[in-house]
């Protein structure tokens, strides 16, 4: 079932967050206490977290380049952002 | 295990510091650190470590800005290779003019400390009368947009006032908070009677964070860090010896944590010398508890020797005089009766306060 109030969330990072592209494609996020390797899928989805798209609009890009379902991903992205923003590296 | 690659330094510009905190876990013989490096040195530390793969810099102390000019350098150096840069600071020299020439520098994080809530409680620990000045330079940072963690060491002086703090922290829009425990280093292994919580303490403190940490969720992320003595397991110190991260200590030494230069039986290698990737790969002080294979038992066999890497090598050093030995925090090692006894004996009055060093401008 689709949480329609969560997927229209526009996340940005908070302050004191950002992406770091390192050697051999290692996505990391580098944060105040430290540093987080991200793995495939939270990469994918982190790029594409700038202030401006909505979870739905990342779910739809990345919907053009995975092969699932609109549903499975945005659901994906959705719960992603969520962890992050509870840590304190995304904000709404 | 994955192969070692440096992330983080911890760029320590001076172990000088106008406050006297006795858990401090600077070394207590500050004066072998007078010789301290220029901001040429500084910055080709910077630069080396980028070449190294290096993320994130901690600028540290000591209080960093009573060099200010070369912390300034370091986070300028710092953002030409897009490397993530921290201070660490008390607070009492952050001017509104060296608070914006860090933000204009490029620095992304402040960790800053408050010794407890309450004003006289706060400067009795500080050894100085500065909880008004660090107020105001809490205050600065939370008004700018940068983020701010602010730190509060725990012992058993302050462990009872851990609501009031978290309160406090609330008041002013603290986004993060680290309310850590004592760790048992330098002048805070000198005061461990002094520091030591009681059993009580930490379970109590326990469940006043885990509640506001409920009540808190999504405003502020709060951390709370056990005294690692009351633990079963040891902390997995610096996540393995010479895993991830590299100390720079004031005089240049390079250190694999920076509570190191405790470990006597150990010589440690300096960036006025040598390379800092040289002394990452292969300097005895790196190679010497690198990876599982320095292990004994009961480490060796152990299924958690890749979770908590046989624990803190100082503090194999400082309670059982041998940092090959398991961090006797561990209860399956043979000599766990070292950490027993320390917390039978935290009755006493009295500290020792970090040596006071007149801050003058290198």
């Amino acid at each position: 079932m689709r949480n329609v109030s969560l997927s229209s969330q526009v996340f940005q990072f908070a302050h004191g967050v950002r992406l770091r592209t390192c050697a051999q494609r290692r996505t990391m996020l580098l944060v105040p206490e430290g540093i987080v390797e991200l793995n495939d899928t939270a990469s994918a989805v982190v790029e594409l977290v700038d202030g401006r798209r909505s979870t739905r609009e990342i779910a739809a890009a990345l919907e053009l380049v995975y092969d699932v379902s609109q549903d499975e991903i945005e659901q994906e992205v959705c719960s992603l952002c969520s962890e992050l923003q509870e840590r304190g590296y995304l904000t709404v | 295990m994955s192969e070692p690659q440096p992330l983080s330094v911890l760029c320590e510009l001076t172990y000088r510091c106008n406050l006297r905190c006795p858990y401090c876990y600077n070394p207590r013989n500050l004066s072998a650190y007078r010789d301290e490096l220029d901001i040429e040195t500084w910055t080709r530390v910077v630069d080396e470590a980028a070449d190294l793969g290096v993320l994130q810099l901690h600028v540290s102390g000591g209080e960093p800005t009573l060099r200010p000019e070369i912390a300034l350098g370091i986070v300028r150096g710092a953002r030409r290779h897009s490397l993530y840069t921290n201070l660490i600071t008390q607070g009492t020299f952050l001017e509104d003019d060296l608070l914006d020439a860090f933000i204009d520098a490029g620095l992304e994080h402040i960790q800053i400390s408050l010794q407890a809530a309450e004003p006289a409680l706060a400067n009795e620990i500080a050894g100085a009368r500065v909880y008004d000045k660090k107020m105001d330079a809490i205050q600065r940072v939370l008004s700018r947009k940068i983020a701010c963690t602010l730190n509060v060491v725990l012992h058993r002086t302050n462990h009872d006032t851990l609501a009031d703090t978290i309160d406090l922290a609330e008041r002013l829009g603290v986004k993060r908070l680290e309310l850590a425990n004592t760790q048992f280093y330098g002048w805070a292994y000198t005061n461990r009677a002094w520091l030591m919580p009681t059993r009580e303490q930490v379970r109590s403190g326990a469940q006043i964070v885990a509640r506001a940490q409920e009540r808190l969720k999504g405003r502020m992320q709060i951390s709370y860090v056990l005294p690692d003595y009351y633990e079963d397991f040891p902390k997995p110190c610096m996540h393995g010896w010479a895993s991830t991260f590299i100390t720079v200590a004031p005089n240049g030494d390079v250190l694999p944590c920076p509570a190191a230069a405790e470990i006597k039986t150990l010589q440690f290698e300096n960036v006025r010398s040598r390379p800092l990737r040289e002394i990452w790969e292969s300097s005895g002080a790196f190679m010497a508890y690198r990876g599982t294979t320095w292990m004994r038992e009961p480490c060796r066999s152990c299924e958690r020797r890749e979770i908590d890497f046989g624990g803190c090598r100082c503090q194999a050093f400082n309670l059982l005089g041998d940092a090959g030995e398991t961090d006797p925090v561990c209860v399956k090692s043979p000599l766990h009766s070292k950490v027993q006894d320390a917390l039978i004996d935290i009755t006493s009055q009295d500290f020792t306060p970090r040596r006071n060093v007149t801050p003058t401008e290198a």
